[in-house]
């Protein structure tokens, strides 16, 4: 049981990172202003961890998720930190979103279990700051900040509906 | 141990959270080029400008010291000028030759004080016993005539300028070699006058002066100027001549005090006709 989950939810990491290197990354470059849009779909890993994940395993998770996007952007440490970073907060966001009766621990927060609209602004407000740090570690300065908005809003809504269009296709719980 | 293992798990996802940032930080900055770039731009930035400031403060506790050791090194510089420094080395020449004795030899000097607007006017060279000047040498320069030694120290020596109210020295006309005093009367230090020259010496404007070379002090022979004026006064058996000199007294620097080497015997025999 314990491994099955385990499995499945390893099986998911390859599967996302695969749809991001392989069709995101050439979608982010083919469409026009690509130096502005970053399709970004992989945070959705972090967002569909269980629960009761521990928070230095999901942090840790974060990283091995960005560190292997990063081997196919070519670009170590980037992708890493927004990974870790939004897995940091994951905790904090989520209790934002916390229902009266409280999560169920053994559950992971989906559509299926938060409901088509909590879960899209869970995955929106973790997607914004993952945008937002990745962003600003390629720009690597604050000087930057203006464009790294402008960029992060012009990614937010093309990965945003991809996180979700992902959620309706493959949904965990099925 | 077990309050740690309970911190590991109580903060266990900030500290990992800490841990890998700093870690992709240092991914960033290690393999990313631009990255690296901006972080090492802008470390030297940060870290010069860091410099910078504390460097500002420590200056203000260093700065006595560094005054100190600014003085010490302008006092050394000083020292190193040339004009700070005694010449020890006697400049100077002498000739041996047989048939003609040395009669004369030279000192080079400087010339370190010196005044042409008084009516005694005394100048001061960097010469003085140590170096063989005595009382009684005649001072020239690369012109004419300079003065003549009076008092004489270790190190220095005065020099009783032709400009001296004092001052008579022996000088001739060159074409006829009539002869007469060299004496100051007027306080255009670049005149002076020739004083007891004959009324039936022919003397014309134009006519060069030079030592007579009957004294013990100057060679003979030395051009000390050129006549300007010359005339007879009423009554008077001899001229008044002004000569202009070939030296500017005003800005002389190097001169030799003239060694007489037989002033002494010259003097004995001279000095027996008075008894």
């Amino acid at each position: 049981m314990m491994n099955n989950k385990f499995f499945s939810h390893f099986l998911r990491f390859v599967f996302i990172v695969l749809l991001q290197v392989l069709i995101f990354k050439r979608l982010s470059f083919s469409i026009g202003g690509a130096n502005y849009m970053t399709v970004l779909i992989y945070p959705i890993f972090i967002f569909l961890l269980p629960h009761k994940t521990p928070h230095a395993v999901l942090v840790f998770l974060g990283f091995v998720l960005g560190i292997t996007i990063d081997v196919f952007y070519d670009s170590p440490g980037i992708h890493a930190s927004a990974a870790v970073f939004t897995a940091f907060i994951r905790p904090l966001v989520l209790s934002m979103f916390e229902p009266r009766g409280g999560y169920n621990l053994n559950l992971s927060p989906s559509k299926k279990e938060m409901g088509i609209n909590n879960f899209s602004f869970y995955a929106a407000t973790l997607l914004v700051f993952h945008l937002l740090v990745y962003f600003i570690m390629e720009a690597f300065s604050l000087v930057y900040l203006g464009e790294c908005l402008l960029r992060t809003i012009v990614s937010f809504l093309p990965s945003l509906v991809f996180i979700i269009i992902y959620q309706f296709i493959f949904d965990p719980k099925e | 141990m077990r309050n740690l293992f309970l911190l590991i798990v109580k903060y266990g996802g900030f500290l990992s959270f800490l841990g890998l940032e700093l870690l992709c930080f240092l991914l960033i900055v290690r393999f990313n080029e631009d990255q690296q770039k901006i972080w090492i731009h802008s470390s030297n930035y940060f870290s010069g400008k860091l410099y910078d400031n504390f460097d500002a403060v420590t200056r203000y506790w260093n700065l006595s010291i560094v005054a100190d050791s600014l003085a010490s090194e302008n006092a050394r510089l000083r020292a190193e000028l040339r004009d700070a420094r005694f010449q020890e080395e006697v400049l100077g020449g002498t000739v041996t030759d047989e048939k003609w004795q040395q009669h004369y030899s030279f000192n080079a000097a400087e010339i370190v004080n010196n005044s042409i607007s008084r009516f005694n006017n005394y100048t001061t060279i960097n010469r003085g016993s140590r170096h063989g000047i005595k009382p009684r040498q005649g001072v020239i320069d690369d012109k004419g005539i300079v003065g003549i030694v009076t008092n004489v120290g270790e190190y220095y020596s005065s020099v009783m300028s032709i400009l001296n109210k004092e001052s008579r020295i022996g000088a001739s006309i060159k074409k006829n070699n009539f002869f007469g005093s060299l004496v100051w009367q007027s306080n255009d230090p670049k005149v002076v006058q020739l004083a007891d020259v004959p009324k039936h010496a022919p003397v014309a404007v134009g006519d060069t002066i030079q030592t007579s070379g009957y004294s013990t002090v100057f060679p003979g022979g030395i051009p000390v100027g050129k006549v300007v004026k010359a005339e007879v006064p009423d009554g008077s058996n001899f001229h008044n001549i002004d000569v202009a000199l070939f030296n500017d007294l005003g800005n002389a620097r190097y001169v030799y005090v003239i060694n007489n080497l037989m002033r002494m015997d010259q003097k004995s025999v001279e000095e027996t006709n008075d008894e």
